[in-house]
């Protein structure tokens, strides 16, 4: 039954592995903007029309 | 660019195909619709910024909102208002927005976010704006952060959001008070996540000893426990100790000390037992309950952040950022920041704008909206060398005022200050919560000594020590630290989605007890906007109703504005007007193509037959000495006052009207109303308006402006429903967006549900403290049973508020269908 030790010692290593990488994204900020990111990853196939670049920014001035 | 945009009277002349507007989504109806490019709009604002989107290749932003499903996304703002941003290019500005370390960073807030699709368009703009580098857009607060190609081309990305239909306000980079929120926030989380991560190994290890793991087994699982316990009680408890000493400090006693008493007696208790040998140890509990706790706070928190979140910074007060100065040396009016602003200064000021400082007018007259100070919306007179205050809207055009006093020193800065203070020192500290943790904690304490000395003179120390200590655990005030914050943060966000926002929680338990609710009129019950109510224009010859608008043009009082914009689609030629002169008191009289025309108010006023018009002015128009026509103006009634009003009186709630307008106005509201003549006070001060709220048991204030400031703070629950949100929520307990009346039933009600759900609570509480602490001290709870009952005991409270929050939500549907 000895196994149970190595089993119990792997189980919380893991367990701080996660714990340590849910850590490190909150620090990196990831969890402070929960709505964006859910409605930016929805949009990134829409380009904008192909016009010559250099027209557009004729047009915004 | 084309534009054959037309005007509704111009093409369609039968409702579109399209029943909706392309752009916002708004419906359509034969007087509102515009025709452009072959499709139908709502307004001009519209279809220019559907013909600009079109002609940049973004076109994709409607099949965006197409896909998404997104419907009515509410109207542009202007996209052709004359918003100058110039001044943001000025170095002056640059250097407050900016930071040094990124000085090509700018923040900007944005006005009219609604869903993805402008999330899309925003984030788009780099795309084709040659100065601007990246966008990246936060909806949860609706800042850009928008990182520029090229120095003092600020100015770019405010014009293009607004031709998009967007207003962008530059935001100040206060970057250690945001770091330190942000900080803060994540700190709570990894709190929270090691609390979790440890509890809930802990609940494994712990399931095995009492399922009876024993020997060598139970030995190591114990010091497994004991050591990820530590992290919990070392580093995840600490926002409660310091709660605590501050508490104390304060002299206060508050729900933090019995928690902290159970953590550190729980812990102690048990790494004793433990290190001893016995098996009395609660390392799970104590973690469990740490984590629950955490989570609890961490949850209410958030929603309370939310509720802050919908302030639009361009309806504050003082957050106009520049202003016109006179500058000496050049000879000219430069851009300045506000804040600059020194008493002695000469500063121009335009058509519309809210005045930042107290100051002595020095052009000829001014047009002045007071409505900030009066609570009356028509605008007053002022003539040079008048004093002018802070706070009011200029109405007319262009004037230059001399500076005489700026922010905190003016009078409405003055007034502001003395109401947030008394508001301050009205919080009371004997919350129903803080009362029952007071009451709690003292019981605990009483019955823990009795019984020590009891079971030690009976039975042994040693045993009445296992037995309080195992009381003392048990008796966990479950009800106020998890039912409680989450039943308020439940509530909370549902008042939130509602459009109420509330600055504290405590308002939840003053709200059932209201007895006397109190109105102001104008901007409250009323529109608070003066216009024509009635004129019979059809019986007036066209020759004498030109006569009319070219006599009116003269004059900029409110009542001539009021009849020029009545005529103002009415296709007149005007005739030339002689002898235009002022009669003081009188009216005015002119003479044209040899008629004299008189225009007199009368005071004989009879209150009008519709249900909504209050009718405050009448004026005669007479031709030569004889009557022609008679023009009725005057404010009118929100479309659900009478709805709201009736619905208050049969709840039983006494309802009054305090105002400070004249006698016969407050009159015809109340009888509209159905209020009765004694309940309703006319021509009061803010003073006086105060007194007579504070004079009443169990008030509720709903008032729509700083005039009613005073009278919020001495009443016991005060709602604003108009004017900035910052502002209003610092005097006010509540804020109503919208300005739906409806939402001040709303809010009764969620303070009953609210109070019945912490009953309810409360109950289980007592009666679950009762039957485990008694058990405990009888010696009859072991690890396993309390393990078992402290979760069980959270999990039937967290039950019975989501049930009560469940109820709330019930009886809104079925009040709506």
């Amino acid at each position: 039954m000895n196994i149970i030790f190595l089993t119990l010692g792997v189980s919380i290593a893991i367990a701080l592995i996660f714990l340590s990488a849910f850590i490190w994204a909150t620090k990196k900020g990831q969890y402070d903007d929960l709505t964006t990111p859910s409605q930016r990853m929805l949009l990134d196939d829409y380009e904008t029309t192909e016009t010559k670049k250099d027209e557009k920014e004729e047009q915004v001035k | 660019m084309k534009k054959n945009t037309a005007y509704s009277p111009g093409i369609p002349r039968a409702l579109p195909e399209a029943t909706h507007c392309l752009h916002c989504g708004e419906e359509l109806s034969l007087s509102n619709t515009v025709f452009s490019d072959g499709e139908y709009f709502c307004c001009t604002g519209c279809s220019t910024v559907y013909e600009l989107l079109n002609t940049l290749g973004l076109g994709n932003f409607y099949k965006i909102k197409e896909e998404q499903n997104i419907g009515k996304t509410g109207r542009p703002i202007d996209p052709e208002a004359q918003e100058e941003y110039g001044y943001l290019d000025q170095d002056n500005f640059i250097d407050q927005y900016t930071s040094p370390e990124a000085p090509l960073k700018m923040n900007f807030y944005i006005e009219g976010i609604h869903c993805g699709a402008c999330l899309w368009l925003i984030e788009k703009i780099p795309d084709y704006a040659p100065h601007i580098e990246s966008v990246s857009l936060n909806m949860s607060t609706n800042v850009a952060t928008v990182d520029f190609k090229d120095k003092k081309k600020f100015s770019s990305f405010p014009e293009i959001v607004k031709r998009f239909g967007y207003k962008a306000h530059p935001v100040k980079i206060d970057e250690e008070a945001q770091e330190l929120k942000e900080k803060e926030k994540r700190k709570s989380l990894i709190r929270l996540s090691v609390a979790a991560v440890c509890a809930g190994n802990i609940m494994l290890l712990s399931a095995a000893i009492y399922s009876g793991a024993e020997g060598i087994f139970a030995k190591h699982f114990g010091l497994l426990n004991f050591l990820l316990s530590l992290p919990v009680v070392t580093y995840c408890a600490v926002p409660f100790y310091k709660s605590v000493i501050s508490s104390l400090r304060a002299k206060r006693v508050t729900v933090d000390i019995p928690i902290v008493f159970v953590i550190v007696v729980g812990f102690f208790l048990s790494a004793n037992n433990y290190l001893s040998g016995d098996d009395q140890v609660y390392f799970d509990s104590v973690t469990t309950f740490i984590f629950l706790l955490l989570a609890s706070r961490y949850f209410l928190k958030s929603i309370q952040e939310r509720v802050t979140k919908e302030e639009p910074a361009s309806r504050s007060l003082f957050s106009q950022n520049r202003i016109l100065i006179w500058d000496n040396r050049n000879k000219q009016f430069f851009f300045e920041p506000t804040q600059e602003l020194r008493p002695g200064q000469k500063v121009k000021l335009k058509k519309g704008e809210r005045i930042p400082v107290d100051g002595k007018l020095l052009s000829a007259d001014a047009e002045l909206n007071l409505s900030v100070l009066t609570g009356e919306n028509i605008p007053q007179t002022v003539l040079k060398n008048d004093l002018i205050y802070a706070g009011s809207i200029l109405e007319s055009n262009e004037v230059i005022i001399e500076v005489t006093k700026t922010g905190k020193s003016t009078r409405i800065g003055k007034l502001l200050n003395e109401v947030e203070k008394n508001y301050k020192s009205k919080i009371r500290f004997s919350t129903y919560s803080d009362k029952f943790a007071t009451i709690f904690t003292l019981m605990v304490g009483i019955i823990a000594i009795i019984s020590f000395v009891t079971i030690s003179t009976i039975i042994s120390p040693s045993a009445a020590l296992s037995r309080v200590m195992a009381f003392v655990l048990i008796a966990c005030p479950c009800a106020f630290v998890f039912a409680l914050p989450l039943s308020l943060g439940l509530s909370l966000r549902s008042a939130v989605e509602k459009g109420i926002l509330i600055k504290s929680t405590g308002i939840f338990e003053k709200l059932p007890l209201i007895t006397n609710v109190f109105f102001d009129k104008t901007g409250t019950l009323t529109k608070g906007v003066y216009k024509i109510l009635s004129w019979d224009t059809e019986k007036l010859s066209e020759y004498d109703l030109a006569a009319i608008l070219a006599i009116e043009k003269e004059s900029n009082h409110p009542i001539a504005r009021a009849i020029v914009s009545h005529l103002g689609d009415k296709d007149l030629r005007l005739p030339e007007v002689i002898n235009f002169k002022h009669i003081y008191t009188k009216g005015i009289e002119a003479r044209v193509n040899n008629h004299i025309y008189e225009f007199t108010s009368d005071k004989n006023i009879k209150s009008s037959n519709d249900i909504n018009e209050i009718i405050t002015t009448k004026i005669i128009i007479n031709k030569d000495g004889e009557a022609i026509s008679a023009i009725f103006l005057g404010d009118s009634l929100k479309e659900d006052a009478k709805f709201v009003i009736n619905l208050l009186n049969e709840k039983g709630f006494k309802l009054h009207i305090v105002s400070g307008d004249n006698k016969n106005n407050v009159k015809q509201t109340a009888l509209k109303l159905g209020i009765a003549e004694r309940d309703i006070y006319w021509e009061q001060t803010p003073e006086e308006k105060a007194q007579i709220v504070k004079n009443a048991e169990h008030s509720m204030m709903i008032g729509d402006g700083l005039n009613d400031t005073s009278a919020f703070s001495s009443s016991d629950v005060g709602v604003s429903v108009q004017g900035s949100v910052e502002e209003s929520l610092k005097v006010s307990d509540a804020y109503i967006l919208n300005n739906n009346l409806f939402n001040i039933v709303d809010l009764l009600e969620h303070g009953d549900i609210t109070k019945r759900s912490i009953k309810r609570n409360t109950f289980f509480s007592v009666a679950y403290n009762i039957i485990a602490g008694t058990l405990a001290l009888f010696g009859y709870i072991n690890p396993l049973a309390a393990a078992v009952l402290m979760p069980l005991s959270s999990l039937l409270l967290i039950g019975s508020t989501l049930y009560g929050q469940n109820n709330l939500n019930q009886r809104r549907q079925s009040t709506i269908l």
